[in-house]
């Protein structure tokens, strides 16, 4: 079985990242999960600097990932950011010019990209019947599209308070309705960021799932 | 600092020093400053002899500065049956990483376990 290494913003994306992936690429693989790293330095010695060039935020930090993910054997690295109160596509744009550098590397191994907009709740709460479906909701609650909420992620918590499910840890629940997101049935999939990370997905580790 | 430039020009330094946490009080850009002047104590280029030093630290500013192709850093965790062991840095596990990043932000970010062989 592959391995696959996420690197996201904290444990709600450790939980829902790898579910989403594993419906979009129909194969199994072990999910190995981290934080995005807390780099404080940049190359410091001279040898260091001849080597690679200062770089800093997020493409330094997937650099460091894809370091994360040879020690870990992983054959590719899943990273995602939520976009938050930075300019959307911002911190995609950089993600992927720190992917085109860390494409020269003798240790390269294939990178997806995602930007979450303005978090990744939004992914999940796009696919109303997803959320329905997890939660436990009845056919007259009422799942608002992704256009009508400031913050994906505080509806969220709010219907899981008002569902069958209320009072269970947010994370677990969280992951059901990731299961059971398809881009097919999202509402607003390019305004959340979400068709960009499936192409992305499909496109860098589609090939993987032969590798099985 | 002071202490640490007493210690190297000690007139009779003593063969063996034990440090500990010696990046308290230290502005961590001073950090290479100390473990330089460390080093320089091991290669007995202050005193008339080398001296052989054991620290413990906490901190990855610190280990920033250690070379593994110099220095030897033992990780010491207490397992879950409540037995402590020490083992050696993995270098050729942290070769992945140290052309281009810290020990210390190895440390950080991997923990331990991200230090020694895997098991």
């Amino acid at each position: 079985m592959i391995a696959l290494l996420f690197v996201g913003d904290g444990e709600r994306d450790a939980a829902t990242v790898p579910a989403l992936v594993e419906t979009l690429l129909q194969t199994p693989f072990r999910a190995e999960t981290r934080m995005w790293a807390r780099l404080h330095g940049a190359p410091t010695t001279a040898k260091q600097r001849q080597r690679k060039p200062a770089q800093k935020g997020y493409e330094r930090k997937l650099r460091f990932a894809v370091r994360q993910a040879n020690d870990a054997g992983a054959a590719g690295v899943v990273a995602t950011v939520d976009s938050d109160t930075d300019k959307p596509g911002t911190k995609l744009r950089r993600l992927r010019k720190g992917r085109e550098a860390a494409r020269k590397d003798p240790c390269a191994i294939p990178i997806a990209l995602g930007e979450a907009r303005p978090h990744g709740e939004a992914w999940l709460l796009d696919d109303a019947q997803a959320v329905r479906s997890a939660l436990g909701l009845g056919g007259d609650d009422v799942v608002p599209s992704t256009r009508e909420v400031t913050s994906p992620k505080t509806k969220l918590h709010a219907l899981l308070a008002a569902s069958p499910r209320a009072g269970e840890r947010p994370l677990d629940v969280w992951k059901d309705i990731a299961r059971n997101v398809r881009l097919g049935r999202c509402g607003n999939p390019k305004r959340t960021g979400f068709s960009k990370f499936v192409k992305d997905v499909a496109d860098q580790l589609g090939h993987l799932g032969s590798r099985r | 600092m002071l202490f640490f430039v007493a210690l190297a020009y000690h007139p009779t330094p003593p063969k063996l020093i034990l440090l500990e946490e010696p990046e308290n009080g230290v502005h961590p850009r001073r950090l290479a400053d100390i473990v330089r002047l460390l080093r320089e104590i091991t290669q007995g280029k202050h005193g008339n002899h080398a001296a052989q030093i054991v620290l413990t630290t906490h901190s990855p500013y610190l280990l920033d500065f250690v070379d593994l192709e110099q220095d030897q850093v033992l990780v010491f965790r207490r397992e879950d049956d409540g037995s402590r062991t020490a083992e050696p840095a993995d270098r050729e596990r942290l070769k992945n990483y140290l052309d281009e990043f810290m020990l210390g932000e190895v440390w950080f970010n991997e923990g331990e376990a991200g230090l020694v062989g895997r098991r």
